[in-house]
């Protein structure tokens, strides 16, 4: 069976249901979506976060390539180069550690098919571009070998946008880009019904254990019996002390 | 010994050492380059940076290969193969008259104290106007190899060596300090292996040193007898 958005939410209402799904039931399918999502993205950060510290290969389902990325240069008034050049992802990255959710950054020459000068740079077969931080950014600059050219790109993620460095106005449409990365996709906003979810096996009990809680909680002001022991609490602080103290 | 000339990409060396540095990410991969080249001027000058090549005057003057960063010795030579004798000026054009009459007429007369006049400035050298004898120049080089996009290329035999030097200043920049001080000691015993491999020649040198020896024991074959 696949893992669809749709197979989610049925599952989650029919928990939250027990067995007894009806037409007015009161919580919408948009916000066991939205829910499912904030527990996914929790869930698939902590796993990658950990695998990344146990130096484990990470799992592939949440890997996704953009191509043919087409940098944007966006004019600064009155400076004396532009070279304010940006890429946007279709999907913004998971916030991971050491801000390690673009994965690789490729620079592909476009070949020029009209006539003019030959302005086609050395990057003939495309070059890997490194990622900077805000906060290292005026150190690299300084580095000899190691700051922005044309032949040495770097970038620097602000939420969705990939701001690049070693570009400007002359040679910005030179080359695109292809970007692979950690997408946050959301449930709600970027899946169809029929649409499956990135989401690896091992999480899928987690998933649906956690989002079924939060409605449950949403629903009926108090928790779910999901261990079905007769621990369903009020609220959870008396839920996490009374584990404590049995 | 090491092949005097195997040159490879920076590039080679950041993913030999990102290979042996299993949690390196891409924010300490943009130091890498600087790193190399720092770990390069500790290790010094190789003989993969040595290299011959021979120049034809035009117009007096012989264009310097594009690669070469100074030059070791030159010898001018005529058509018939004929070394010439030739003083070196220094860096320009001679600016004053000599004062021997062969030289200020454009007459090679090293025995009278007119050799060709020589000398260089970034591109070219230039032979003076009693060079018309010369028809070529051999020249022996430092040269500065670069690959397309103009870095410095590394002799192979020196990968594994800076990529140890990469990995003892990832653990700086971690400020790892057990990490610093083990890598630190492999990276000091490889930076004198490499620097002594650098001046070691080459087999065919070797061979040739060993030829041109003067020694009082004879030069025989014994294992022929």
């Amino acid at each position: 069976m696949q893992i669809t958005k749709d197979v989610l939410i049925s599952d989650v209402i029919i928990r939250v249901t027990q067995s007894k799904p009806s037409a007015d039931l009161e919580i919408e399918k948009a916000q066991v979506a939205f829910v499912l999502d904030q527990v996914r993205w929790g869930l698939i950060t902590d796993k990658i976060n950990k695998q990344f510290a146990k130096l484990y290969q990470i799992d592939p389902v949440y890997i996704f390539t953009e191509d043919n990325l087409v940098p944007v240069l966006t004019p600064r008034q009155g400076a004396v180069i532009q070279d304010n050049i940006s890429i946007n992802l279709q999907f913004a990255p998971l916030n991971i550690y050491r801000d390690r959710g673009v994965i690789r950054v490729f620079a592909n020459p476009v070949v020029v098919s009209l006539p003019q000068p030959n302005l086609q740079f050395t990057l003939d077969y495309g070059s890997p571009v490194e990622m900077i931080t805000a906060f290292e950014l005026d150190v690299i600059r300084k580095l000899k070998f190691s700051k922005p050219s044309l032949n040495n790109l770097k970038f620097r993620r602000e939420g969705q946008n990939l701001i690049i460095y070693g570009l400007d106005v002359n040679t910005y449409k030179m080359v695109n880009f292809s970007v692979t990365y950690f997408p946050r996709i959301s449930m709600l906003e970027d899946l169809n019904d029929n649409d499956p979810v990135p989401l690896t096996e091992d999480l899928y009990g987690p998933l649906v254990e956690g989002a079924t809680e939060i409605i449950f909680n949403e629903m009926y002001k108090t928790f779910a019996d999901i261990r079905s022991d007769a621990t369903q609490m009020t609220n959870y602080s008396d839920n996490r002390t009374n584990d404590k103290t049995s | 010994m090491p092949t005097p000339t195997s040159l490879v990409s920076v590039d080679q060396v950041i993913a030999t050492a990102a290979s042996i540095i299993e949690d390196v990410d891409q924010i300490d991969r943009a130091f890498f380059k600087e790193w190399v080249y720092l770990g390069l001027g500790e290790l010094g000058p190789n003989n993969a940076w040595v290299a011959d090549c021979t120049l034809y005057p035009n117009n007096l003057e012989l264009k310097k290969p594009s690669d070469m960063y100074s030059p070791l010795d030159i010898g001018l030579y005529d058509s018939y193969g004929r070394e010439l004798h030739y003083t070196y000026r220094g860096l320009g054009l001679r600016t004053n008259l000599s004062g021997n009459n062969n030289l200020d007429t454009g007459v090679y007369a090293p025995e009278f104290g007119a050799p060709v006049d020589l000398s260089e400035d970034q591109y070219y050298f230039y032979l003076g106007s009693n060079s018309t004898l010369v028809s070529y120049a051999l020249l022996r080089y430092l040269k500065y190899p670069t690959d397309e996009t103009g870095n410095l290329l590394i002799p192979e035999s020196d990968v594994l060596v800076l990529s140890y030097f990469l990995k003892y200043m990832w653990y700086c920049r971690k400020d790892d300090k057990q990490g610093m001080g083990q890598w630190n000691a492999k990276w000091i015993a490889a930076r004198n292996e490499a620097r002594a491999d650098h001046k070691v020649p080459s087999i065919l040198q070797g061979t040739q040193i060993a030829r041109t020896w003067n020694s009082m024991i004879q030069k025989m074959r014994f294992k022929t007898f």
